[in-house]
């Protein structure tokens, strides 16, 4: 009888020290929150961001690629090859005036035989299925699909992180690996990063959740609050000028967002002009991660 | 007074829809936005006369800048897209030249019945959502009997052509969510729409049944298994809503009646065909409940019940020694 209730004792033990089970952030308290107690907390502005200096350098943003296959069909040749080709374009696109200030390595490649969502949806309960099956709290992760339903090409679930602790992102294989383009990869990764479309196309609906407007985010400068769970954010078209007044950033212009379509873009069809990474409150979230160095 | 005529002219030109907006709507990383740029009833005209020059080859998208080689996947695009501006006939089906556009891709589809254009074709019949579109997605279940993936897909199809998508909310937690979904045809169950869909739907969900015995030899794969018995489900739930109608209901304003408020066959016909139907859902409901009661209890949970005896039981007798 000892040995049982001593099993159970040690059981209990390791459930309430995370041993058992994953770690979920939403119930973290703000100050325990990785990487609160690292960067420079001090407001900054476009020109004010010290490239590859307060947090740090050679730390690297850990990413995780996972390839749905199905009964019938693989989708890569080769997981690693597309890999590291995914690699070289994530550190050639978010190089920032040749100044590469957001580097990525690989933390995990692999690729599972998954039929229900080979071919998948860009909506919130697929994705929210498809966050607890293959999301990650200690990287970034984009999982290939055969197909998206309609014209989807690639779709972000991170509005709320570290809310969601399983944050993820979709897209479709053949874009990158069969026609070359690399536009939803980057497109949703900078979205992880709280990039918005041009002309305010990614606001949601104003003041319907509470949270604060990015353009809060962007006067906070750098704050450990911009980690916490309730960082639900949106642009606030009716606070269009604090930004400029912030920043010298206006988000009723192209300055700083990304194109919504693609296929016909010079650059690619993502960043547009005057793309700084100063604006970006989630990418502290994430460099906070990376200094981690998971 | 020439800038007020200007300014009006600017703006028209602004939301007018051309070639160019419906060719970036179709490239639309989140997904197409009709929303976006439809205005009035002739801009939809405008985006269905566009998307079928488009998927019949008159407008060449590399005109209008995009690249040769995407050319292919936004001909897909349009396909899927299409559905949503279908017209329909006094008796729910489509009108002749909209079945005429499904049927050329349909004889392409085919040729690949798992390939891109493939499913872009099923995900526009389910976008048309009428009996003739739903009774070609059941049958395009017999192309993919082998293939898990896609009789999911076709299978998921279905049932959003029934059950209807509504208007979802939009979910903020999504970078997709400053689309609203433009889905005429899917905003409400199949049973509220006119038409006449008692045969179509008894035949998809008798299809359907088929396919999912089919894929239970292909694939082993239990959460994927329960995943496609879930949808299996939802479509025999809303069968009934078909099978409590005659077909004069459905010949008149469609079939909105509903289980406890049947009317009862007026002649010898429909009491036959009342009991043909009865019989298949007996048979049907017998076959799930023994495939449920399969999965209810797999054999590995017995398994783990008899480890965790075995367990204690040995620990008891250790502690009594």
């Amino acid at each position: 009888m000892k040995i049982i209730i001593l099993s159970i004792l040690i059981f209990q033990s390791c459930l309430k020290s995370n041993l058992i089970g994953s770690r979920d952030l939403s119930s973290v308290d703000s100050s325990e929150l990785p990487g609160s107690d690292t960067c420079n907390d001090a407001p900054h502005s476009v020109g004010n961001i010290s490239l590859g200096g307060h947090c740090g350098n050679g730390k690297l943003i850990p990413l995780t690629l996972v390839f749905l296959n199905s009964k019938n069909k693989k989708l890569s040749q080769n997981i690693n090859i597309d890999a590291q080709k995914t690699l070289q374009v994530m550190n050639e696109k978010f190089s920032h005036q040749s100044h590469n200030y957001l580097k990525f390595k690989l933390k995990n490649v692999y690729e599972v035989e998954d039929n229900a969502f080979h071919n998948s949806s860009c909506d919130g309960p697929t994705m929210d299925a498809l966050s607890e099956r293959y999301g990650s709290t200690d990287s970034m992760v984009m999982i290939f699909a055969n197909d998206l339903v309609g014209s989807c090409a690639g779709v972000s679930w991170l509005w709320v992180f570290p809310k969601d602790k399983n944050s993820i992102t979709l897209a479709e294989y053949n874009y990158p690996f069969v026609f070359d383009d690399f536009t939803p990869i980057v497109h949703e990764f900078a979205h992880s990063f709280g990039l918005p479309h041009t002309s305010n196309s990614f606001a949601s609906q104003s003041n319907d959740y509470g949270a604060h407007s990015i353009n809060h985010w962007i006067q906070a400068g750098r704050s450990p609050r911009r980690c916490q769970n309730d960082s639900i954010f949106y642009v606030d078209k009716s606070e269009a000028s604090t930004s400029t007044q912030a920043s010298n950033l206006n988000w009723n212009s192209y300055d700083n967002t990304m194109y919504p379509f693609f296929g016909d873009k010079t650059d690619g069809g993502f960043f547009t002009a005057g793309y700084d990474y100063a604006s970006s409150w989630v990418f502290d979230c994430w460099y906070d991660f990376a200094k981690k160095d998971f | 007074m020439k800038l007020i005529i200007l300014s009006i002219l600017l703006s028209s030109y602004t939301f007018a829809v051309d070639t160019k907006s419906v060719l970036n709507q179709l490239m639309n990383i989140h997904g197409s936005d009709w929303n976006a740029i439809i205005q009035s009833n002739s801009d939809k005209a405008e985006i269905k006369s566009t998307l079928s020059d488009i998927i019949n080859k008159k407008i060449d998208p590399t005109d209008f800048d995009f690249r040769q080689d995407l050319v292919p996947d936004i001909i897909a695009n349009a396909v899927g897209e299409y559905g949503h501006f279908v017209e329909v006939t006094q008796d729910g089906k489509m009108t002749e030249s909209d079945s005429n556009i499904f049927k050329s891709i349909g004889e392409q589809a085919n040729k690949d019945p798992t390939g891109s254009l493939a499913l872009s074709y099923y995900y526009g019949l389910q976008n048309a959502a009428t009996p003739d579109s739903l009774t070609t997605l059941a049958d395009s279940l017999d192309n993919t009997f082998d293939d898990p993936s896609t009789s999911y897909t076709i299978a998921r199809n279905i049932g959003v052509l029934l059950e209807g998508s509504g208007n979802l909310p939009l979910d903020p937690r999504l970078d997709n969510s400053h689309i609203k979904a433009y889905k005429p045809r899917l905003s409400s169950a199949y049973y509220n729409k006119k038409g006449q869909w008692r045969e179509s739907v008894l035949y998809s969900a008798k299809k359907l049944k088929e396919s999912y015995q089919n894929i239970k030899d292909v694939s082993k794969d239990e959460s994927f298994l329960k995943a496609y018995k879930d949808i299996g489900q939802k479509v025999f739930d809303l069968r009934k809503y078909a099978r409590n109608t005659t077909s004069n209901d459905n010949e008149q304003t469609g079939v909105v009646a509903k289980v406890e408020e049947t009317t009862p066959p007026s002649n010898n016909k429909e009491v036959k065909q009342r009991t043909i139907a009865s019989d298949i859902e007996k048979e049907d409901k017998r076959e799930i409940d023994s495939i449920e009661e399969k999965d209810s209890y797999p054999i590995t949970y017995y398994f783990f019940i008899g480890i965790f005896f075995l367990l204690i039981f040995i620990l008891f007798k250790q502690v009594r020694s």
